[in-house]
């Protein structure tokens, strides 16, 4: 295993070229996937304010309630139903991209929509190094120093 | 464990990290290295191959240490010793 997968999110970022930029992206840290958990909660929220016109004042407090119970329980947890389903979407992985890279929203849509394997082999590399289940078995008695 | 569980147990000894540096880990980092398995005691495991010597390393320490104690026996000093070992095997220790 290389030092730079050890380290993880405190190593130096992978460093890719797509089309003539060069682009420094950091791995998943609990930083990102909060980061990603207040879009999805804020795309919620939108929503939710997008259709107030049509409900009355209760039935609004209601799903307002609702929407703030969602919340305290989780329901917009990075690798639950609504954050999964966000990040399989072409705005989800632009918003990925725009987190890990730094760069703008629209320089990640931009990216996502031009570059889309580059974009799919940098993220699965990411995915790869930040968690755990996404590892390859590390092989008990051989030697990390040497890899 | 869910994310409050594991963010505590990090604040909490023997890391006692600080919420920006959880903030800048992975779940890799925080599963494979903080939270790695433990003895009864409570004592963390190594990881396997992480710094165990290999075999030949053990074989050396093994050999010198029988050099050292036949020379000694012998009434060789320990210097002597080292550096004939160290000549033998072409500087190193």
């Amino acid at each position: 295993m290389s030092t730079s997968q050890s380290l993880g999110g405190n190593a130096a970022p992978i460093v890719a070229v797509i089309g003539d930029n060069e682009y420094k992206f950091g791995l998943l840290t609990q930083k990102i996937k909060s980061g990603i958990e207040r879009i999805v909660q804020s795309r919620a929220r939108t929503e939710l304010f997008r259709d107030k016109n049509d409900m009355g004042d209760e039935e609004f407090k209601l799903a307002y309630g609702a929407y703030m119970d969602r919340i305290s329980s989780g329901a917009f947890a990075f690798g639950g139903v609504n954050c999964r389903g966000f990040l399989t979407s072409t705005d989800g992985l632009a918003n990925l991209v725009h987190l890990m890279a730094g760069i703008s929203l629209d320089e990640g849509h931009r990216l996502v929509a031009e570059y889309s394997e580059e974009i799919a082999a940098v993220v699965g590399q990411i995915f790869t190094e930040s968690f755990r289940s996404t590892r390859k078995a590390e092989t008990p008695g051989k030697s990390e120093i040497s890899e | 464990m869910n994310s409050l569980a594991v963010v505590a147990s990090l604040t909490d000894q023997p890391y006692l990290l600080s919420m920006d540096q959880i903030a800048e880990l992975t779940d890799y980092q925080i599963w494979r290295i903080y939270g790695k398995e433990r003895d009864d005691r409570g004592v963390p495991k190594a990881i396997p191959g992480s710094l165990a010597p290999s075999k030949r390393e053990s074989g050396i320490v093994e050999a010198k240490a029988k050099y050292l104690s036949m020379g000694v026996a012998l009434g060789i000093s320990i210097d002597e010793l080292n550096a004939a070992w160290s000549k033998k095997n072409g500087g190193r220790n």
